[in-house]
């Protein structure tokens, strides 16, 4: 740390969730790090970024305080004056977004009382008056506005995997005390071979990212795609939360208009905002989306619930048809296959539950696979995928089976189930484990660390 | 110590792309047999794979991948039977744009259907690009009449990233439980 004080922070729109988290870490790892204290007394404000409200009392905070915020969120966020915690938080990360607070004010504070002579002196160190707007962290981190502090205050996400950080502090994700921890290893009381028992600690990415950065980016978007929640049983999926009604999201009214469209073969423009709209192009199966549908405000319209008549659905008339033709075809960039549109949407909605249709007394079959080259990746895809062709089963038996967190075979059973992939069966489960290893599968292994930028060339 | 080989099969009409998605992920310059086409062929592409092509994955301790493309013309096929012993799948290349792609998709699941039905395909259509008719979901409705079920995913066969996944799929299929991390 670059002084002892301890970090005088005030928690505003946080979920009770991450709340409890924080609450967890403050009294016990960051107990030097911060100290909760009401607004008036803080010099850092912590916000929730990816809480109803946040964005709100951040403008809010921005335009009348001159303290540095802490934003945690599963997006990352480059707010001016801010620093970003990547969920799920990490006792590192915490620590370093402390760290990196404190650099913040430390430099606030420089200017503040460097006199005006020595500003004036050197343009590389050119300082605002005071009462100027606080530049942004990125404005903080150009090497030519303080050498010194520059490699402490850069870009990198608090986040970041290890090797971005120093090793003085241990890495942990930080759960609440109820939170239950996830599965690590062989369930003790599982009475399979724990040397088949197949545990997925590692994510098989459908193709190998290019840096660590992107790598960071890709869980932070699965944690958005596929939710954080813990395992649950069937009995308690409502308990848990682990059940949402597409009705109350833009899926329901995105769904019902896509069966109308390929119903009628005409095209649909589903407004899902005052400015935005995912035009429903049925004949050559496409969508144009005027929103970027793997940008933030997507993600934001399809994981919250909408109000009533938020959404509209409009028949283009021929005239309207022609202008919108031209526009899409000087945007093709949002233009998307019609398929993995939903998917996504399904996903970004799903967070990992499963859907209010979903039969726990029934049993599913893949009839079809998704089509993975063109529909946005999760983790274990295709394992769950292929075993949920080659069986029929429960989404609990597959992830089981597989020894995977439910949310990803939960998150995929809901996309599945809207592109109508799923069929339900009556039949009890069938019993083709894979837990015996078949013929071929260290060469099949190999293979695939091979392809997805491992093992020898 | 002995070595590892194993053979992928890609097959399809001619112009469907197998010389380039062997291409794509092939740790040497693909071996090629192309001639001047001198046939129908001549009408999709100038040149055309008279035998078969051949690529390379090399994998730890000196184990080998096979990448088999067999010829497109029909005429070439009883190099097929050859082809496909101690192959491991299929990966069945099927271009849109082709005047019955229905057809083709008969003729080469008729052709392999034991080789299919012991191992496992996976289906790439290319050109969907150019031809966004018949769709995925009409390729499933097919399979299903001809009693079969694989993966079908549209690609381009000069994108590394849709040809790992297609060999990705074949992979699972064969094993689900199958992991890098093993």
């Amino acid at each position: 740390m670059m002084q002892n004080d301890i970090l005088k922070a005030s928690m505003l729109t946080i979920s009770p969730h991450n709340r409890a988290i924080l609450e967890f870490f403050f009294a016990g790892a960051g107990k030097n790090l911060f100290r909760i204290t009401p607004a008036h007394e803080a010099e850092t404000f912590i916000i929730d970024y990816d809480h109803p409200g946040a964005h709100e009392e951040w403008e809010r905070i921005h335009l009348s305080q001159s303290q540095p915020c802490i934003i945690i969120s599963i997006r990352d966020i480059d707010l001016p004056n801010s620093i970003w915690v990547a969920k799920p938080l990490t006792t590192k990360a915490l620590a370093d977004a402390a760290q990196r607070v404190q650099l913040l004010l430390q430099n606030h504070n420089k200017k503040m009382v460097v006199p005006a002579s020595a500003a004036a002196s050197s343009s590389a160190s050119t300082l605002k008056p005071v009462g100027t707007p606080i530049p942004s962290t990125r404005d903080f981190a150009q090497p030519a506005l303080d050498p010194v502090l520059t490699p402490k205050v850069s870009s990198i996400p608090a986040s970041a995997p290890q090797s971005f950080l120093s090793e003085d502090i241990s890495v942990t994700t930080l759960r609440t005390p109820f939170e239950a921890a996830p599965k690590t290893n062989t369930n003790p009381s599982s009475t399979r071979n724990p040397k088949l028992l197949l545990v997925r600690d590692t994510v098989t990415p459908m193709v190998e990212p290019t840096s660590n950065r992107d790598s960071v980016k890709q869980q932070q978007r699965w944690s958005l795609l596929c939710g954080t929640l813990p395992d649950t049983t069937p009995e308690n999926l409502q308990r848990d939360r682990h059940i949402f009604d597409a009705n109350q999201y833009l899926l329901g009214s995105l769904m019902e208009a896509t069966q109308q469209a390929k119903k009628t073969g005409q095209v649909f423009q589903v407004f899902i905002t005052r400015q935005h709209y995912i035009l429903l192009l049925p004949q050559p199966n496409y969508a144009f989306s005027s929103l970027d549908i793997h940008g933030a405000e997507f993600a934001d319209l399809c994981t919250y619930p909408i109000t009533s008549n938020q959404v509209h659905i409009h028949i283009p008339t021929a005239v309207e048809q022609a202008q919108l033709d031209a526009y899409v075809q000087q945007h093709p960039t949002h233009l998307y296959d019609l398929d993995a549109c939903l998917w996504t949407t399904t996903l970004l909605t799903s967070g990992g539950r499963l859907h209010q249709l979903y039969d726990p007394n029934k049993t599913y079959r893949l009839k079809h696979w998704p089509n993975l080259t063109r529909m946005e990746s999760i983790p274990h895809v295709m394992s769950i995928a292929a075993l949920w062709t080659q069986q029929a089963a429960t989404p609990f038996d597959i992830a089981k089976q597989l020894g995977i967190p439910q949310r990803y075979v939960f998150a995929f059973h809901s996309a599945s189930s809207y592109l109508l992939l799923l069929h339900q069966e009556q039949a009890a489960p069938t019993s083709n484990s894979i837990t015996e290893p078949k013929k071929n599968r260290g060469l099949f292994s190999r293979l695939l660390k091979r392809l997805l930028g491992g093992g020898a060339k | 110590m002995s070595v590892t080989n194993k053979k992928i099969i890609f097959t399809g009409p001619v112009g469907s792309g197998k010389t380039t998605a062997i291409n794509a992920i092939s740790d040497i310059r693909t071996v090629t047999t192309d001639a001047l086409a001198s046939d129908m062929t001549q009408s999709r592409k100038p040149q055309t794979t008279v035998a078969m092509d051949y690529g390379l994955i090399t994998l730890e301790g000196d184990e080998r991948i096979h990448l088999y493309g067999t010829p497109g013309q029909e005429r070439f096929d009883f190099m097929w039977n050859i082809l496909i012993k101690g192959g491991i799948g299929l990966i069945l290349l099927l271009d849109n744009t082709r005047t019955d792609p229905f057809q083709d998709l008969k003729f080469y699941t008729h052709a392999f259907r034991e080789f299919i039905e012991q191992q496992q395909m996976v289906v790439g259509i290319t050109r969907m690009d150019l031809q966004r008719r018949p769709g995925i979901a009409e390729y499933h409705q097919w399979l299903e009449q001809l009693g079969l079920n694989a993966p079908v995913f549209e690609i381009d066969a000069r994108n590394r990233k849709d040809v790992i996944t297609l060999i990705q799929a074949l992979l699972y299929s064969l094993d689900p439980g199958v992991s890098v991390d093993e």
